[in-house]
């Protein structure tokens, strides 16, 4: 039984609710009926005496408050003009859309922008200022107040605002109606990639210093890569520096003497030959001669040398990778274990989900607009997964996997009315939980997806619509990993690293974390040393081989018959141009091969393993038979 | 105009001429709106009324020499009734008579209705000079007045 009378006044736009003022009649209502559905506004349709006027007139007031014995129940706004206008009795049709409703819901939008819920890498940037986007990964709806106006967000199955009991006592018995709804996707497959540019340059010492001793010295100086010379491969030297010092290699000599025939003395030999001071030519033939006042022994020699260069080789050389192609893939299958309802379990739907990221390498806008993040960070980074913006954006797909999970799952609908009075408790912000026998296991809970208040006939009933979650319940296990730095309890929280770890996103799904599996060229930047493809040779010729010029022996001197000596000119040839022959047919070469830095593209998979999700049981359709 | 002094019956807006009323019966019960019953999932019955629709339908019948005065009258047409049935308690409706009938402790009125002719017919036996007339109304209730936007 109900006692009171509702009310309905025209109101102006934004006027505030007075039990006194708008408890008044200014349509006589025949019968009404409050509504409101899940994620929709709520609406109040009247019937009316026909008031044969324009209602949609200027000036006229098109807000109206409809209220019950100086409580509100809606604050609305004439949808249109009515249908079968010229009937007796029409309908009026009204919305409670707040005027503010989309400034509000960009608000509300900016505050639910946060981790895991929401990745700006994962949104097109054309619904970048899309408010519903924010709503894709969060398993909620929004909610507006039909009172207050007041727009918020509701969970698809824990309402915020606690739980309307419903016992066997209060509810008619010929209303209660289940209905099986759409099947629930009993796993989504998740295949996102993330795509940056991988660069990196820098410079490295290729050679400090190396020691090449060689006879062919001015051919590996001259050689040495220069400065700003491209070696190929995104390598080119950057700074070369070669250090020289050379001595002499006596080769042969030749000696002219006034000796006795067999005090002469010829031959080859190394010698101290002081090095001229300008060194032309690698091959050069030196004088020197020498006397003895006391002997009267004079003697001169010349003597061909051959520079034997020691050479200390460094060398800097600079990479530029230039943009490296490298592309992550991350693949998962969210599943869950729903109560058998009209699938097999062989038939068990699977959403497929394919998703791009941004380019990771390039700056986003974070979501509260103070500035803008480069998700992988460093440019370098070979993977972007494993990192802990990658992480992140893991996070957030698990979010949208779940999210069409919870949307689905609740696939049992039921339906029954209530009083009046039970009715004005009614909110989308609530669950319900219904006592019934005839219900499988004696009672169902559920998410109120839509309720209505209505009065036809003189007759008021109210109507709950909840949906209700088939999963089978249950907990998510705990996995603190396997210690691989060290063992446990070693290192303080944070420097011990973990394989196998289980991370919790939320109380109803948990990931192993991902290790590292770049695939790519292995070479890791920025670098730190020389990514040799092959080791370093220096060939080099030390030797010189068996050249000697030709000795020629002039005509002897002759002693007289006194013993007076006379001069014996004696000379050697010293013949230069088969040395240097040789030495222009030789080389010396310092080889190495460089990896090129400049690889790719790159694309390295990801698996990840998750854990079932855990999706509540709002009402057993496994139940066993309930006890009399 | 004079009207007829052989009833209690007063139907301002129609009135009753003389000899119309004698053979007078007149029922009082409750609109169909006022019950609203369901049976809940335990078998308790619920009560689902709404006390505003707590309100009369009405039904005279007469059987006299004349007919009541019915030119003029549709469906539509408040009528205020002063009713022959008198009811024992109060029903918060005015009553007819300026003071109740007493009898030992209880206290008898007739209520005063604001009614609204729902439906009526008349017939007429020549022969035997008699006229047979019906009359259904209902409770106006509600709250008065409304006023536009």
């Amino acid at each position: 039984m109900t006692s009171g009378f509702f009310w309905f006044a025209w109101v102006n736009a934004g006027e505030a609710f007075s039990a006194g003022t708008h408890s008044r009649r200014d349509e006589n209502i025949i019968s009404w009926r409050l509504e409101q559905t899940e994620g929709e506004f709520a609406s109040l349709t009247i019937d009316v005496k026909n008031p044969k006027i324009g209602l949609l007139a200027p000036g006229r007031k098109v807000w109206a408050w409809f209220s019950f014995e100086g409580a509100p129940l809606i604050l609305c706004r004439l949808v249109g003009i009515p249908n079968s206008i010229n009937k007796e009795v029409v309908s009026l049709v009204f919305q409670a859309r707040p005027i503010d409703f989309q400034d509000q819901k960009v608000a509300l939008a900016e505050t639910l922008k946060v981790a895991p819920y929401y990745d700006l890498l994962y949104i097109a940037e054309d619904k970048e200022n899309d408010v519903d986007a924010v709503l894709e990964a969060r398993t909620q709806l929004w909610h507006i107040d039909p009172i207050t106006h007041v727009v918020s967000v509701s969970d698809l199955l824990t309402g915020e605002d606690g739980t309307e009991v419903f016992e066997e006592f209060e509810v008619p018995y010929e209303s209660v109606d289940i209905t099986i709804g759409q099947p629930p996707i009993r796993a989504v497959k998740v295949t996102a990639d993330a795509p940056w540019s991988q660069s990196s340059k820098g410079r490295l010492a290729a050679f400090k210093d190396l020691y090449v001793n060689t006879k062919a010295g001015e051919g590996l100086i001259n050689g040495w890569p220069k400065p700003g010379a491209s070696i190929g491969g995104g390598w080119s030297a950057v700074d070369q520096v070669t250090f020289l010092s050379a001595n002499v290699e006596t080769v042969a000599r030749s000696v002219q003497s006034n000796l006795t025939d067999d005090d002469l003395i010829f031959g080859y030999g190394g010698g101290s030959v002081t090095l001229p001071d300008t060194v032309i030519d690698p091959v050069f033939l030196t004088a020197y001669s020498a006397s003895s006042s006391s002997s009267g022994v004079t003697s001169s020699s010349t003597a061909m040398g051959v520079i034997n260069w020691d050479v200390y080789c460094s060398l800097a050389l600079g990479y530029d990778t230039g943009d490296r192609k490298r592309k992550d893939t991350l693949t998962f299958t969210l599943t869950t274990d729903f109560q058998a309802l009209v699938t097999l379990p062989d038939d068990s739907e699977v959403l497929e989900l394919t998703v791009s990221s941004r380019d990771v390498g390039l700056p986003v806008n974070l979501p509260d607009s103070t500035g803008t993040e480069i998700p992988i960070g460093l440019a370098t980074r070979r993977s972007f997964f494993p990192q802990e913006r990658g992480q992140q954006s893991i996070k957030y797909l698990l979010m949208l996997a779940r999210a069409h999970i919870v949307m689905r799952s609740r696939a049992v609908q039921v339906k029954f009315n209530c009083t009046f009075e039970r009715a004005l408790e009614l909110s989308l912000r609530k669950n319900a939980i219904l006592f019934d026998p005839r219900l499988p296991g004696g009672e169902a809970l559920g998410k109120i997806i839509a309720y209505a208040i209505s009065m036809q006939g003189g007759q008021l009933i109210g109507e709950v619509t909840m949906g209700c979650a088939i999963g089978k319940g249950g907990t998510l296990p705990v996995r603190t990993g396997d210690a691989t730095v060290a063992e446990e309890a070693v290192f303080e929280a944070g420097i011990q690293v973990y394989v196998n770890q289980l991370t919790h996103v939320t109380e109803d799904i948990a990931y192993t974390v991902l290790s590292e599996n770049a695939v790519d060229d292995g070479i890791v930047f920025p670098l730190q040393r020389i990514p040799y493809a092959s080791d370093v040779l220096v060939n080099t010729v030390e030797t010189v081989p068996f050249m000697p010029g030709i000795p020629t022996v002039s005509p002897r001197s002759s002693t007289d018959d006194c013993g007076n000596t006379t001069s014996i000119s004696l000379s050697m040839s010293l013949d230069t141009s088969p040395i240097t022959a040789w030495l222009g047919g030789i080389k010396t070469t310092v080889d190495f091969a460089l990896k090129p830095v400049t690889g790719g593209p790159f694309e390295s998979p990801y698996e990840l393993e998750v854990e079932p999700l855990i999706i509540p049981k709002m009402i057993d359709l496994e139940a066993a038979e309930l006890s009399a | 105009m004079s009207t007829d002094s052989t009833t209690v019956l007063t139907l301002a807006g129609i009135g009753v001429p003389p000899y119309s009323a004698r053979g007078l019966t007149q029922t009082l019960e409750p609109i169909d709106a006022a019950a609203h019953f369901e049976r809940a999932i335990d078998g308790t019955l619920l009560d689902l009324s709404y006390t505003p629709m707590r309100l009369y339908k009405s039904t005279i019948t007469g059987n006299d020499q004349q007919p009541p005065a019915c030119d003029g009258v549709w469906p539509g047409q408040i009528v205020t009734v002063d009713c022959i049935v008198e009811l024992n308690s109060a029903s918060g409706r005015p009553a007819a008579d300026t003071e109740d009938r007493q009898d030992g402790d209880w206290s008898f009125y007739r209520p005063q209705l604001q009614m609204m002719v729902t439906a009526f017919s008349i017939s007429r036996d020549e022969y035997g000079a008699q006229v047979s007339w019906s009359l259904q109304l209902e409770e106006i209730g509600g709250d008065a007045g409304s006023s536009g936007p």
